[in-house]
C-alpha cells in the first residue's frame, strides 16, 4: 500500500524490528529453521503485496499473518516432513534415544496445535515465547481482561486433544 | 491430571509446548533476511512493470482510439503528412459502433518495447529528453521506480464503404463520405513515456501527442462524421468539430455502456479537468482507478489500487 508503511525507510525499520522475533514464533510452529525464516519472510511479503486496509496495529497482523502461514503449513505436512523437520541441530548433544524422543514430543505437540482452532493455537504459541497477556492481546487483536480466560481454555483444548490421541503421559 | 486444576493444566501445557523452543543462541539474522527482501523486491518490480504494462496499454489504446475523432484541420501541410499537436482533452459520451458494421480498426504501430528501467531521473531524463514530473513529496511514500519506453503510435485506415454503412445504419442521412477519404491513414504518437511505479500506483507521462494524416485531410469533416454515427446530435457534432477547428482537443470516446462497468466522471484538478475511471468489485471496494488529464506540454495516465483521495491528491501534486 503506499501509505505509511510503505515508505522504504519504515517498512525496512519494522522488519529489522520484528523479523527475527517473528522468526521465532513461526518456528515454534514448525520446527525448522530455514523454513521459519522463509514463512516470516512470506507474511512481511504480504504485508509489502497486500497490506491491511488499515495501519492500525501492523505489528499484529504480520504476526497473526506469520502464525497463520506456519499453522496451515502444519495441516498440510506429512509425517516425514515432521521427522526432518525436527532433526536435531548439528552440535546439539544428546544420545539417540533422547534425541528421538524429543522428536516425537515436538511432533505430538505441533500435531496438537494444529489440531486445535487456530486462535488457541497462536494463544500457545505466543505464550510459549514470553509474551505477556497484554502483548498477546495486542498481537491477535483481542480484550486484554479476556486472554487469560482465552488462554486456559487453549491449555484446556490443549490438554484434551492430547489426551485423546496419546493418553496420560 | 485428571481433576488437575486450572494452574497444573496450565503449567502442563507448557512443559509440552517448551518442546517446540528454538535451539538456544539462535537468532534470525535480520539483515540479511532484508537483503534477500530486497532482493526478491527487485526481481518482482519488472514483473510490476509488467503488469503495469496492460494499464498503460489501455491509456495508449485511449490515445489511439482518438484518432476516430481528431482535430480539425489546423494542420500544418507537410509533403508527405500533416501534423497536429493535441493539447487539451475532452472525453464525450457515445453510443456503440452500429451493430453490423466493421468498426474501424486502430492498432498500435510496430511492436512495443517493452519500459526500460532508469536508474535515476536523471537517466530518465536523458532518454526522453524532457523533464519528468513527479508528485511531490509528501503524498506517495519512498522513492518510484523509474522506467522509460520509447514513443506510441496508433493508427487506422478509413474505409469509406464501412463509413458510408455506418451512417446508414446510425440513419444518418444528411452526410455523406467524401470518396477521396478511402485509405486515408491517420496516426497519433505519444513522444518517448517515462512510468513512475510505485507498488501500488503508477503515473505514465507523454510530451502532447501529434497526429498524423495525408495532407489536406479534412479533420472536421471526418470528426463530425465520426460523431454522427455514434449518436451525437449534428448540432453538437458541428459545435465540436469547429472547437477541433480553433483548439484541437484530444477527444476521447466513452461508450455508454462503459458507465455500468466503471463510474466515469470528469473531475477537477489543480491543472485542469480530467476524467477519472473507477472500476469497483461486487464488495464497493475500489478495484482500481485510472485518471487521464493533461497540461499544455503533458499528457498523463495515473493508474492504481489506491483510494480515490490518494489517487486524486497524485494527480494534483504532480509538478
Amino acid at each position: 500500500m503506499t501509505g505509511k508503511i510503505e515508505s522504504a525507510g519504515n517498512f525496512d525499520r519494522l522488519f529489522i524490528v520484528n523479523y527475527a522475533a517473528l522468526t521465532r514464533i513461526v518456528y515454534r510452529v514448525v520446527g525448522d529453521i530455514g523454513l521459519a525464516e522463509e514463512l516470516a519472510a512470506e507474511a512481511f511479503w504480504k504485508l509489502h503485496r497486500k497490506p491491511p486496509a488499515s495501519d492500525h496495529n501492523l505489528v499484529g497482523w504480520l504476526y497473526r499473518t506469520g502464525l497463520r502461514l506456519a499453522l496451515d503449513h502444519l495441516k498440510k505436512r506429512k509425517r516425514r516432513e515432521h521427522y526432518e523437520a525436527f532433526v536435531p541441530a548439528a552440535g546439539e548433544q544428546q544420545s539417540p534415544e533422547d534425541a528421538l524422543e524429543k522428536i516425537e514430543q515436538q511432533i505430538r505437540v505441533t500435531q496438537i496445535l494444529a489440531a486445535l482452532k487456530p486462535a488457541q493455537a497462536e494463544l500457545l504459541v505466543l505464550r510459549s515465547e514470553g509474551y505477556t497477556l497484554a502483548e498477546i492481546a495486542s498481537i491477535l487483536s483481542v480484550r486484554p481482561n479476556s486472554v487469560g480466560t482465552l488462554l486456559a481454555r487453549a491449555d484446556t483444548a490443549f490438554r484434551k486433544e492430547y489426551v485423546n490421541r496419546y493418553g496420560e503421559r | 491430571m485428571e481433576n488437575a486444576n486450572e494452574e497444573e493444566i496450565r503449567q502442563w501445557v507448557a512443559k509440552q509446548t517448551a518442546y517446540l523452543d528454538p535451539p538456544a543462541g539462535w537468532q534470525a539474522d535480520s539483515v540479511a533476511a532484508l537483503t534477500r527482501f530486497h532482493a526478491r523486491m527487485d526481481a518482482d518490480r519488472p514483473a510490476a512493470a509488467w503488469r503495469s504494462w496492460p494499464a498503460w496499454a489501455l491509456a495508449a489504446m485511449l490515445i489511439v482510439a482518438i484518432i476516430l475523432l481528431l482535430p480539425a484541420g489546423r494542420g500544418i501541410a507537410q509533403q508527405l503528412w500533416q501534423f497536429l499537436t493535441v493539447r487539451q482533452m475532452a472525453f464525450i459520451h457515445v453510443n456503440a459502433w452500429p451493430e453490423g458494421v466493421p468498426s474501424p480498426q486502430v492498432n498500435l504501430i510496430g511492436t512495443p518495447i517493452p519500459p526500460i528501467l532508469a536508474r535515476d531521473l536523471d537517466e530518465a531524463r536523458r532518454r526522453v529528453r524532457y523533464d519528468p514530473r513527479l508528485p511531490h513529496a509528501g503524498v506517495l511514500s519512498g522513492s518510484p521506480r523509474l522506467y522509460t519506453m520509447f514513443g506510441l503510435s496508433g493508427g487506422t485506415v478509413v474505409k469509406a464503404a464501412d463509413l458510408e454503412l455506418a451512417l446508414r445504419k446510425a440513419a444518418v442521412t444528411d452526410q455523406t463520405v467524401p470518396p477521396q477519404w478511402d485509405g486515408a491513414q491517420l496516426a497519433l504518437h505519444t513522444s518517448a513515456i517515462v512510468i513512475a511505479q510505485w507498488p501500488d500506483i503508477a503515473l505514465a507521462q507523454s510530451l502532447p501527442l501529434t497526429l498524423t494524416a495525408p495532407p489536406g485531410f479534412d479533420f472536421s469533416a471526418f470528426s463530425a462524421l465520426i460523431l454522427r454515427v455514434l449518436g451525437v446530435g449534428s448540432e453538437e457534432a458541428a459545435r465540436l468539430a469547429q472547437r477541433m477547428g480553433t483548439a484541437p482537443p484530444w477527444l476521447v470516446p466513452i461508450g455508454r455502456d462503459l458507465d455500468k462497468a466503471a463510474a466515469i466522471e470528469e473531475i477537477k484538478l489543480n491543472s485542469g479537468p480530467a476524467t477519472l475511471l473507477q472500476q469497483t468489485g461486487n464488495d464497493g471496494a475500489i478495484k482500481r482507478i485510472l485518471i487521464v488529464w493533461s497540461v499544455p506540454d503533458r499528457v498523463y495516465a495515473l493508474d492504481g489500487q489506491v483510494s480515490r483521495e490518494l489517487a486524486i491528491a497524485t494527480a494534483n501534486a504532480v509538478q
